[in-house]
């Protein structure tokens, strides 16, 4: 494989991404333009005041034709003028940042805490293949994988507050300005009920891979020279293993671009998918188009990055593609 | 022998437990309204009371019976669940189906729409919708489905694509059959496992996005009696009465692990599952 | 229903009580102190107090139009904030009487043609200036500067401010433009006419009340210091701060379990039981005096017939209301307010009567009404559900539609047909200026009944307390039969602690953290 050949991928996947977040951010745009009448009064309600309706038109640009209204807001965005909010009238862009910390602290913590456990129980579960140690993680990751994230997060606040009464906070407040590690206590309910959450999909991606390299050829002609079970693991299986693994990394935390929604607002933590579900309570259009549009482009790019991992590190795509 | 004695020696004991738990709890949520004891939406106790022979899980967070709430909180959100999973796969298996017997610029056309949809987080395309158009019950299963749609059509194409070669299609396109008679007689009944597991699977989607929808509270409105809501509506009751929290989390959590052990059981031998999506777009 | 009503308020008010045996209940009522303490820190709270320390205070209801403005607030922390950065001339006491704050004596002549006010020698702004005669002045006139009228506006518009005597330095002679016997009692509500200097710039407030304000950042947190010369003793507390992020009582509650704040005030009544056996929290109970009545604008049909806002008064049972929405801590009203006044009408009391409820409505023609609300204090959505609850079984089917704070008292606070409001306690005369007289701010219910108007005004001049009370007499009845409110109880007003916190008085203002006395208050 060339490396022009490489380029010529990542540049082929890098617009298809591009594009597909100009399509976003036009469902986004869309989607004002399905309500039915006049947007602001629509937004409003019908006792709204002239004033706010002005003030409102005047945000969101109704003033202008559609498509120059969908111009003005993406050339807002790409100089980081994101408007203001409707509700509070402040600049979206002041909010958002310490909303985008918060949140991004939140995923990252948890793929660390999560990831090495989700591994080495998926290699656990390969290597004991149809025992009661696999069938027992599985199962598990498989009634993981079907809850709900609020029911997680709830049955964990219920049990610590039953177990050990007021060890835990069961809200994780951020004070404004501040960083949740000032306080660690209360990341701790909001990390668990994530890592639960991602497990069984990391688990079983790696599990799933695992023993399609067990089974192979190559596996079985080491073992019969006689190498060692943990050097077999280890040095032969795992480096052929791992790409999904990556690939399921990436994945998963695009999966946590949309999980942390409901699990913020369960634990009322102030991150971005807070944001969106007070956003939508008091129909706040421009916060909801922003915030909407930023987390679907970290979607859209983490999704990205997993398949280029992919296809970087799996030899046969590579050549394939080449 | 009993039909569950089959089931049991093709399921396994596994696969038999999670049919007992989706019988008992769809038992809870049909038989329930009827074996009510009391009217879920009157206040006939204090607040948060402890449960009483009589009020078997308490009151909630306005004095109402629990049980007789948890009882008759069910059918309307599994309907709308239900509903929404027909839509969505229905529509969206139609999509993907005809996407592969078609080809060509349909088939492009549908797929990148999907791509689109795809680079949503689900909750958050629901969100998306329901922020502009307001909630209503209707409107939830209509968005749910929706939401569905792509993944059920991009699942479904690649497994028609398999299909539309096979020399059986070949001889009816060839004698000029209608493609709607193609797709019914021909298509649907090779691909029936894969849109059997996928309705497992967008059951247990659609359960998950519309208790979400409840508890967030933008789907099922004070004062009816819903599960997702309930907990939402006593959660700050936790310390004094528990059951009106408890009750329903763990209904919404038997079903929806019972449904998807069912679906994933009867996967097996259809192809190996994978839970995460897989970017078969990049290819 | 009588067990529920208050005897010994009742008794007071019809033997015309003195101050004297008023203010004596109320130190009984501080006696009673603190629900839900130990033995150990019912000790504590005799301890002599410490000084030191911020006391972080958990409130919702806050909007993004958060004010710091001394004469026109809106919601709950507006009225806290302007509580802690100002005082008037006068107040409530905890036990809901009118003391003199900044005034030293306050008084009108036989006729009740003028005001002689006197301010106190040692009262100090922020910026340690005595407060002046001049001072007084100047917020008399920005509270009813005919360009922007503030909310206290209409209950100083019979003052002819514009010839005012300066009799010194701290003395003034406002005269009036009709007798006006009744001012103290209708500038006894702390959140509209605070004194502020003459050079009053709201963006930098300064007022005379215990605490100045050091920052504020809308709908999250204002934080405030102590005022070390603050004439009425200062502080024991460094400073305290307003929290408003919590979307709602359940994050602030677990807030104040997780130690993040020490106090979540107005919480709603069904988390006493939860803390009976906390080691951490404690609950401090009011005598039940806030009021949160069903609003019904008199303009609008079908509220515009009388029959129709006497249908839905007819068809509450009040008794089960107080049980459940606040857990049995109130008292059952009878759509009247001002219960603790000595001029007020306990003889009006309303039963349940549902078949005429039923006839009422039905000759309105009226099945169906949608209650707009808010969660604007604490219990009003509860409320809401129980009312809808209640009326569905005089065959009315109340939707209840929750607004967002923000979106509410933006668009809809005074606009739509029927909604909720709350209000502390007032004396009977303070209440039409807010509420029911033309021009009144808080007037949501667009009442303006003919006769009603004529009676106060009559009222508001009269200065012997016996004629004027076979008035209000008068008021109340008429607001009994054809009102604009449903008043179904007198609520009393919960605060959670944490142990610690201590030297909170018992009250019966409805103003949260024992009438918000947080010069008493100390942390152990």
């Amino acid at each position: 494989m060339t490396g022009s050949g490489l380029a010529a991928m990542l540049l082929r996947r890098l617009l298809l991404g591009l594009l597909t977040l100009l399509l976003v951010s036009l469902v986004v745009f869309a989607a004002t333009q399905l309500l039915p009448g006049d947007v602001a009064t629509a937004i409003l309600g019908r006792t709204a005041t002239p004033a706010r309706i002005a003030a409102l038109r005047a945000a969101l640009h109704l003033n202008h034709a559609p498509l120059a209204q969908y111009g003005l807001w993406i050339l807002g965005l790409l100089h980081g003028d994101l408007g203001n909010s409707l509700v509070t009238g402040k600049p979206i862009l002041s909010d958002i940042a310490g909303r985008l910390y918060n949140s991004s602290l939140l995923v990252i913590i948890t793929a660390v805490i999560s990831l090495p456990i989700a591994v080495i129980a998926g290699l656990a579960a390969a290597v004991r293949h149809d025992r009661a140690t696999d069938i027992a993680l599985s199962t598990v990751a498989l009634a993981l994988s079907a809850l709900p994230e609020f029911v997680i997060g709830i049955a964990l606040i219920i049990v610590s507050s039953l177990a050990a009464p007021h060890v835990l906070p069961m809200v994780s407040l951020v004070q404004p300005g501040h960083s949740p590690l000032q306080t660690p206590r209360v990341l701790v309910l909001p990390l668990l009920t994530l890592t639960l959450v991602v497990f069984p999909y990391v688990f079983r991606m790696m599990r799933g891979s695992m023993i399609d390299v067990l089974e192979s050829d190559y596996i079985e002609m080491a073992r019969l020279k006689g190498v060692s079970p943990h050097r077999l693991l280890i040095v032969h299986a795992l480096p052929s293993a791992l790409p999904p693994t990556i690939q399921a990394i990436a994945l998963t935390l695009a999966y946590l671009a949309g999980g942390i929604v409901v699990v913020e607002y369960v634990f009322g933590y102030a991150g971005i998918g807070e944001g969106i579900v007070s956003a939508v309570g008091t129909r706040d259009l421009p916060e909801i188009q922003d915030f909407t549009l930023i987390l679907a482009a970290v979607y859209v790019c983490l999704n990205i990055i997993a398949d280029v991992c992919t296809v970087l590190l799996t030899p046969k795509l590579r050549t394939r593609r080449a | 022998m009993t039909i569950l004695h089959v089931f049991f020696r093709r399921q396994g004991w596994l696969g038999t437990i999670a049919l007992l738990l989706v019988v008992l709890v769809l038992a809870v949520v049909i038989l329930g309204p009827f074996l009510a004891p009391q009217s879920p939406t009157d206040s006939v106790d204090d607040v948060f009371a402890l449960p009483a022979p009589g009020e078997w899980l308490g009151s909630d967070v306005l004095g109402r019976d629990v049980l007789s709430r948890v009882l008759s909180g069910g059918w309307r959100f599994l309907t709308m669940a239900a509903i929404a999973t027909i839509l969505g796969v229905g529509v969206g298996s139609l999509l993907g189906v005809t996407a592969a017997l078609r080809g060509g610029v349909l088939d492009e056309m549908i797929m990148r729409l999907a791509d689109v949809a795809l680079a949503f987080p689900q909750l958050i395309l629901a969100l998306l919708f329901m922020s502009f158009a307001g909630s209503s019950l209707s409107l939830v299963v209509l968005v749910i489905a929706v939401v569905h749609m792509p993944q059920v059509a991009r699942t479904l194409r690649a497994a028609a694509l398999k299909v539309v070669d096979e020399d059986y299609v070949r001889y009816s396109r060839s004698i000029g059959l209608p493609q709607w008679r193609i797709l019914l007689l021909d298509i649907l009944p090779n691909v029936r496992t894969t849109l059997l597991v996928e309705s497992g699977l967008r059951l247990t989607f659609s359960i998950a996005l519309i208790a979400s929808l409840n508890y967030l509270s933008f789907g099922a409105q004070p004062p009816s009696a819903d599960w997702g809501l309930m907990i939402h509506e006593n959660q700050i009751g936790i310390e004094s009465n528990p059951w009106p929290v408890i009750a329903p989390v763990v209904l919404i959590a038997l079903l929806s692990i019972g449904i998807n052990i069912l679906s994933d059981r009867l996967s097996r031998g259809a192809k190996p599952r994978l839970a995460a999506s897989e970017p078969d777009d990049a290819a | 229903m009588d067990d529920l009503r208050l005897p010994p308020i009742a008794d007071l008010a019809s033997s015309g009580a003195t101050r004297r045996t008023l203010l004596k209940a109320g130190g009984g009522l501080a006696a009673a102190g603190l629900l839900g303490l130990g033995g150990a820190s019912a000790q504590a709270d005799t301890a002599v107090p410490k000084k030191g320390g911020t006391l972080r205070v958990a409130i919702t209801g806050g909007t993004a139009g958060d004010t710091l403005d001394a004469h026109n607030t809106l919601t709950q922390p507006d009225s806290y904030r302007v509580m802690a950065m100002y005082d008037g001339l006068v107040s409530l006491s905890p036990d809901a009487q009118v003391i003199n704050k900044l005034a030293e004596s306050m008084e009108c002549d036989a006729k009740a043609m003028s005001w002689t006010i006197r301010v106190r020698s040692d009262a100090k702004f922020h910026d340690g200036r005595p407060v002046t005669a001049k001072d007084v002045a100047f917020s008399f006139n920005r509270i009813s500067d005919p360009k922007a009228p503030t909310v206290g506006a209409v209950a100083l518009a019979p003052l002819d401010l514009g010839n005012i005597q300066y009799l010194d330095d701290r003395t003034l002679r406002i005269p009036t433009k009709v007798p006006y016997a009744v001012l103290r009692d209708v500038i006894s509500c702390p959140f509209m006419a605070g004194i502020v200097p003459t050079d009053y710039d709201p963006k930098k407030p300064i007022g005379a009340g215990p605490f100045k304000f050091k920052s504020m950042t809308p709908a999250q947190q204002t934080e405030f210091t102590r005022f070390d010369e603050y004439y009425d003793g200062p502080a024991y507390l460094d400073g305290f701060i307003l929290q408003e992020q919590f979307t709602d009582n359940l994050a602030a509650y677990n807030a104040l379990q997780g130690g993040q704040v020490d106090a979540v005030a107005n919480a709603p009544a069904n988390l006493i039981r939860q803390i009976k056996n906390s080691t951490t929290l404690k609950a401090l109970l009011s005598e039940p005096a806030e009021i949160t009545p069903f609003t019904m604008r008199a303009d609008k049909p079908p509220f515009n017939d009388p029959n129709v806002r006497m249908a839905l008064r007819l068809m509450m049972d009040r008794e089960r209301f107080v049980k459940i929405t606040l857990s049995g801590y109130g008292t059952v009203a009878n759509d009247i307010y001002g219960q603790y006044d000595p001029s007020f009408d306990s003889s009006l009391v309303r039963h349940q009567d549902l078949d005429q409820a039923k006839f009422l409505l039905k000759k309105a023609g009226v099945d169906r009404l949608e209650l707009i609300t808010t969660d604007m204090a604490n219990g009003i959505i509860p409320m809401a559900e129980i009312f809808a609850q209640q009326a569905a079984k005089a065959g009315v089917k109340v939707q209840v539609t929750q607004a967002n704070n923000d979106v509410y008292s933006e668009n809809m606070y005074s606009k739509v047909p029927f909604s909720q409001d709350f209000f502390f306690y007032s004396p009977i005369m303070g209440q039409p200026p807010l509420s029911f007289l033309p021009g009144s701010f808080l007037n949501e219910t667009h009442w303006a009944d003919a006769e009603y108007l004529k009676v106060y005004d009559e009222a508001k001049g009269i200065v012997d307390f016996g004629k004027r009370t076979e008035m209000i007499h008068r008021l109340q009845q008429i607001e009994f039969e054809r009102g604009t409110w449903v008043v179904p109880s007198y609520n009393s007003v919960v605060d959670i602690l944490a142990k610690n916190v201590m030297g909170l008085p018992k009250s019966r203002t409805g103003y949260a953290l024992g009438n918000f006395s947080l010069t008493k208050a100390w942390l152990a």
